[in-house]
């Protein structure tokens, strides 16, 4: 059974029930409504991201729901991604941006995670500047400032 | 084009200190909302003697240094804290986990700013559970615990000191919103303990390690308990091996058909009727519906206990078994259907690399563990043998325990080396059990034969290299073992 979704640009998207149930929202408003032709308004999704979300969901159809994790290391790691998803995320950042955006707003938790893993994959193990060049930041300490927090920092860098 | 604070914040949890660090320095919004990140955990633990590390091609090489010569140094007790005081000050508020250095001539002077803590860590190093229980200041802690009364977690591990009641009596007198307790249930009094329970409605996870088994069943759980165990998630229980002879599952049974709980986790059940049968613990597995069982420590699993009819069971833990062989899994699979969760040690890559060599196939461990991952959602590999590392949740290489499993492993560390497949991401050797390790592997290592064997096997890091091509780090924490690891490492 077919659920049809409409994104911000009014594109509509017909997936299978089980692809779309992958977001928690729309699990919970499917449920909430009932069985329904209607479409499912996601107002705050553009239909380039949104075929990127459905792209994702369509690929993890079949995955288990995520066991919550109950090992004492709460340390966790980025280096983790499947292959496949490394190459999904292999999008430009305003995209990847959007991607996350999405993930959060339509409850998908594996998608929210690849792709913050993939964000904390860009920023590990870069200097400062190198992490302004990555995202295009300016900076806006003034030397004082930052020589301050550098010597705050001291601790943290030996460790 | 920007992301949210909180998303911001999920992505750091991924990062290193080094990386929060960094995180800071980038521009004004950006230390707004990593300033937090930076100081949410602290370790106040002194650092580890620096670890050597070494590369070659782009590979990092870690070697942990080995207990073998800790001088006594480690007594010292004026050691300087790795946060300065000014900082604490200036940020301590932000600290919401601590790993309280032991000892930590600071703590009182702490106590009163770190007030927002929501997870005391307190774990000794192993093997030096006097020197640091003696000088731990307990009166420091205490008033962390009374700075703090909405802290959610307390953990406190290895912890065998005559201090110890004394401040699980501070615990139940502040503490109003835990939900994680792990401590050494023994050192609790009776009425310390349901006062925690009455007080913390929301505790939810609470484990007795070694000793809680004693305590409980020579004394019938008091009406008391009954009443505030069905709010606690799980349960916990690893008996010691004098306990363990009190075990009394029928017991036990009534206990938890008054309660409800969706997770018990059981250790060292080696425990059997007259008939050599693991009766109680299998009875306990079709009891108990929708609850989410471990269990551990089987001794001998026959094939009858086996090949009985499991629906219940979600979770297992096979580790602690002998004589496990490795077609076995399709019988705990099959008889398991609803078992979404897998821990084992048990894996006998004897019979592996047999197979591997009679039937020419390659890295039969590969397809055990697939076949596994298949069916089962979470399978974690406990083993000085693990394999996998990146597809199966294999965090550790555990080194066993016995001189005689250690010589095992040393030729099942060779015999990796022809699973070139497979792509590991990080090996660690955890040193277990330091205190009785120590004396018998030095014995086995004097014995020679590990080092002069790998001299002449050429066992050396370049055959990991060439094995595990995406190999970014091994480390090894066993006495003499890293030397064997790092020779051939130099550049």
């Amino acid at each position: 059974m077919p659920v049809t979704l409409t994104s911000l640009d009014n594109q509509e998207f017909k997936v299978d029930k089980e692809v779309a149930e992958r977001s928690i929202l729309i699990k919970n408003m499917i449920e909430d409504v009932g069985e329904s032709d209607a479409p499912i308004p996601l107002p705050n999704v553009s239909a380039a991201v949104l075929t990127k979300v459905i792209e994702y969901c369509e690929h993890h159809r079949n995955d288990p729901v995520q066991v919550q994790d109950e090992t004492d290391d709460p340390r966790k790691r980025s280096n983790d991604i499947e292959e496949w998803d490394m190459k999904f995320m292999q999008v430009d950042q305003e995209m990847l941006f959007e991607i996350i955006l999405a993930a959060n707003y339509l409850d998908i938790k594996p998608l929210l995670d690849v792709g913050c893993k993939t964000v904390a994959n860009i920023i590990k193990g870069k200097t400062p500047e190198e992490i302004r060049k990555a995202f295009n930041i300016v900076n806006d300490f003034t030397p004082e400032e930052e020589a301050q927090i550098k010597k705050e920092n001291e601790w943290a860098e030996d460790r | 084009m920007f992301l949210p604070s909180e998303i911001w914040l999920h992505v750091a949890q991924y990062f290193s200190l080094e990386d929060k660090a960094a995180s800071v320095l980038v521009c004004k919004s950006w230390n707004e909302i990593f300033i937090s990140e930076l100081y949410k955990s602290i370790d106040l633990r002194p650092k580890e003697k620096n670890p050597k590390e070494t590369t070659q091609q782009g590979y990092t090489f870690v070697t942990l240094p080995t207990n073998d010569n800790h001088s006594d140094n480690d007594n010292d007790t004026s050691h300087q804290l790795p946060l300065p005081m000014a900082l604490i000050r200036k940020y301590g508020h932000l600290v919401r986990e601590l790993y309280p250095c032991v000892p930590c001539p600071y703590l009182c002077e702490l106590a009163p700013i770190i007030n927002g803590l929501l997870c005391l860590h307190l774990e000794s190093p192993s093997g030096k559970k006097d020197v640091v229980y003696n000088s731990l200041d307990w009166e420091g802690l205490s008033q962390v615990l009374i700075g703090n009364p909405l802290i959610r977690s307390i953990s406190i591990r290895r912890l065998n000191h005559k201090g110890a009641p004394k401040l699980f009596h501070q615990v139940a007198k502040h503490c109003l919103q835990l939900e994680v307790l792990c401590v050494i249930f023994s050192f609790f009094r009776h009425e310390d303990m349901v006062r925690v329970l009455k007080k913390n409605q929301s505790l939810s996870k609470f484990a007795f390690t070694n000793g809680g088994w004693f305590y409980y069943f020579h004394t019938p759980p008091s009406e008391e308990w009954r009443e505030s165990i069905p709010r606690l998630g799980g349960l916990a229980i690893a008996p010691t091996e004098d306990d363990l002879l009190a075990l009394d599952f029928d017991e036990l049974r009534k206990l938890l058909r008054t309660i409800q709980i969706s997770r018990l986790v059981i250790r060292n059940v080696s425990h059997r009727d007259d008939e050599g049968e693991l009766t109680g613990i299998l009875h306990l597995w079709q009891d108990l519906t929708d609850v989410h069982l471990m269990c551990s420590g089987f001794g001998y699993l026959s094939i009858n206990a086996l090949s009985r009819h499991f629906d219940h069971l979600r979770a297992l833990n096979l580790s602690g078994s002998h004589n496990f062989l490795n077609w076995m899994y399709e019988i705990v699979l099959a008889a398991c259907p609803r078992l979404i969760e897998l821990h084992t040690s048990l894996l006998d890559m004897d019979a592996l690399f047999e197979e591997e060599r009679h039937e020419g196939k390659e890295a039969a461990v590969v397809t055990v563990m697939k076949r596994l991952q298949m069916k089962v959602d979470n399978v974690s590999v406990h083993n000085w043998a693990c394999v996998g590392l990146q597809t199966f949740r294999v965090a550790s290489l555990v080194w066993p325990k016995t001189a005689e499993r250690r010589k095992r492993a040393a030729s099942h560390l060779l015999a990796l080396k022809y699973l070139k497949h497979l792509q590991f991401e990080e090996v660690s050797v955890v040193r277990k059990n330091s205190d009785t390790a120590e004396s018998d592997s030095q014995l086995y290592w004097k014995e020679g034969d590990f080092n002069r064997w790998q001299l002449e096997e050429g066992i050396d890091t370049k055959w990991m290299i060439k094995a595990w091509p995406n190999l970014q780090s091994f480390r090894m924490m066993t006495p003499s073992f890293h030397s064997v690891v790092v020779q051939g490492v130099d550049n």
